[in-house]
């Protein structure tokens, strides 16, 4: 007999993240940074999947969280290009195909989607200021958007990427200075000032 | 570019983007997921913040929309904040099975169950799972328990999960395979009770505890929902059933059977789902405008829904009066514990009526009104009533709230039907 079903995996999963979690706490006992980072990490998740602001063109689909010491804090989301769903005589018809996404994803298009994206995180920024781990001033807080097709399969074989799928595949890094972050947060920095600090990079894929 | 956008819109492309925007519009019933809880207070937004931990932690969530309906917070003051895992939730849901059943896929070969787990089996799979969730809420209490920062040290946070046993295994084809599936729906119910308090939490927080010592200072215990025996908390379901039956003047009636949950030096939480659908309110567009039919009338919509508008405060303070006067027979209760009473309501949102409702009333108020040194309309100023503006659902234990637009305060005329008003706003 053998185990296949997804959900086993993720409840070995669910257990393993326990674990680990309480490996961490019997060795180093209580850490903020790591509690912090953590809260960071699923609140941010949630907080795109629940956006209600501009339509973001992505799906989110999975968040890690990293601290290094010297590096600093590094949250790193997969935004999967929105699937597109067309109304046609047949009824619905969801095919996310590569024709159909190359003529949507115009770099307009593209743009639209990098704008909507440093507005969300912009409002988390704003949101959950206080919530954010602290790091080092030499160190960095940075949020990455890794922008993709999502891969499709058909009979087991990966399906290759489309003509123009490229000019949709990136990634949008925001950096923040903890220094200007710390201002922001304790109200020594107003909103507009901090919000042109953030450095905004799209690094093509 | 924007012509561009809207052009792409006009040509109905949509997008299955994140679900956040997902709105439904069935009939007259609305419901939205979009929730900014920015505005929201700390302690609310702590809760709301750590609901999706939970839901994390327990459901390894990954990658999916994450409802925080499944993990459900709410602070009571002075006694600190209880989290609710539904059990419905944990590790997931899917068509065929729940999140207490225990799935094994065999080969594709396998066309019948073949072996049974030996009640050995299963006993040692139930204390591993018992053991597995009662780490879960020892990590998330000792970890996590300390973003709760406004709360006092005498006052203490409870997490509450609720799970089945298994029991034996039955078989069932999924796609071509054979599945093994040991599940317990209605039976072996049972709940894991986890509570620290939170002078522990900053102890540990603080290095004064090392994880050891702080396990060590979390009371864990499980118990048997099946058997729970709460006579006066049963009869006051019962009593809250007939009373919602019809309620808001005709236009909501419950659905589902009232339920309720005791937790143990917080107090008694129920649950009442309210609809306007089953009543056959329905919103149509016609060439003279929109209309609602119901009760065999057909009237305009703005009419209608502002009717129902005015009615609000009323039915609001109907309710109050109602937990007040029954609250009395609740006999089991401490007075250092409170009644808590949610209203899941489906209509539509021009209604105005706030998808969820509740009234907390400490048990001491109700003491006094029914000693009669406090007089019903003091009592009813002492419930405080907090208004969420999304549906939770059916699995309903609200957790963070915020304040909607709900109708004026203003009293309509008494109507026919039941707690559509209070016996004091009658004149």
């Amino acid at each position: 007999m053998k185990v296949k079903n997804s959900k086993i995996w993720m409840i070995f999963a669910a257990l393993l993240l326990s674990s680990s979690l309480a490996a961490q706490l019997d060795q180093e006992g209580f850490s903020a940074q790591h509690r912090d980072t953590e809260v960071t990490r699923i609140t941010f998740e949630n907080y795109l999947k629940k956006w209600g602001g501009e339509v973001l063109l992505n799906r989110f689909r999975e968040t890690t969280a990293a601290y290094k010491s010297g590096q600093g804090l590094t949250i790193e989301v997969l935004a999967e290009n929105a699937h597109i769903y067309m109304s046609v005589q047949g009824g619905n018809f969801e095919n996310a195909d590569g024709e159909i996404m190359d003529t949507f994803f115009t770099e307009d298009m593209v743009n639209l989607q990098k704008e909507r994206l440093q507005t969300a995180l912009k409002k988390f920024l704003a949101d959950y200021k206080s919530y954010l781990p602290k790091v080092k001033s030499s160190e960095q807080i940075r949020f990455v958007f890794d922008v993709k097709d999502q891969t499709k399969k058909r009979n087991g074989k990966e399906l290759p990427p489309s003509k123009m799928a490229h000019k949709r595949t990136y990634r949008l890094e925001a950096t923040i200075a903890p220094s200007d972050f710390e201002a922001f947060r304790d109200g020594k920095m107003d909103e507009s000032a901090f919000m042109k600090k953030i450095n905004i990079n799209s690094i093509n894929n | 570019m924007r012509t561009l956008f809207s052009l792409a819109l006009g040509l109905t492309l949509c997008f299955n983007i994140s679900q956040a925007q997902e709105a439904v519009v069935l009939g007259e019933v609305y419901q939205s997921r979009n929730q900014d809880i920015s505005q929201l207070p700390k302690m609310d937004r702590d809760i709301y913040i750590l609901q999706n931990i939970l839901n994390d932690l327990f459901t390894g969530d990954r990658g999916r929309y994450s409802s925080s309906r499944r993990t459900k917070g709410i602070y009571v003051p002075n006694n600190g904040v209880i989290f609710n895992v539904s059990g419905n939730s944990v590790f997931g849901t899917n068509s065929y099975q729940s999140w207490d059943d225990l799935v094994l896929v065999v080969d594709n070969s396998a066309t019948k169950l073949d072996k049974d787990y030996t009640e050995e089996e299963l006993e040692k799979l139930n204390n591993e799972k018992e053991k597995k969730l009662t780490e879960l809420s020892q990590t998330f209490l000792a970890n996590y328990g300390s973003l709760l920062g406004e709360l006092k040290d005498t006052e203490k946070i409870q997490i509450s999960v609720n799970y089945s046993l298994h029991v034996q295994s039955t078989s069932r084809k999924i796609g071509n395979q054979l599945a093994f599936i040991s599940s317990s729906k209605d039976i072996n119910k049972r709940r894991l009770v986890s509570i620290v308090s939170v002078k522990d939490v900053k102890d540990f927080e603080a290095g004064k505890l090392s994880y050891e010592q702080m396990k060590s200072k979390i009371v864990t215990k499980s118990q048997d929902e099946s058997s729970a025996e709460m006579v006066d908390a049963k009869i006051l379901a019962g009593i809250f059933d007939d009373l919602f039956k019809s309620a808001y003047n005709g236009y909501l009636s419950r659905s589902g059977r009232t339920s309720w949950t005791y937790f143990e030096g917080f107090g008694l939480m129920y649950n009442i789902n309210l609809s306007s659908r089953s009543n056959g309110f329905t919103l149509s567009s016609t060439a003279d405008g929109e209309v609602v039919y119901g009760n065999n009338q057909t009237v305009k919509s703005d009419d209608f829904y502002a009717k129902i508008q005015d009615q609000y405060a009323g039915f609001e303070s109907a309710v109050k009066e109602n937990i007040i006067k029954y609250g009395r027979t609740l006999r089991s209760l401490s007075a250092n514990e409170v009644v808590i009473v949610n209203l899941s309501v489906s209509s539509n949102k021009r209604s105005k009526i706030p998808r969820t409702i509740q009234f907390m009333v400490p048990k001491s108020s109700i003491d006094a009104f029914a000693k009669g040194q406090k007089s019903l309309s003091q009592v009813k100023e002492e419930i405080s009533i907090k208004k969420l503006s999304a549906s939770l659902g059916g699995n309903n234990f609200p957790g963070f709230f915020e304040a909607v637009d709900a109708p004026a305060l203003t009293i309509s005329q008494p109507g026919k039907l039941s707690l559509g008003y209070a016996e004091s706003d009658k004149k």
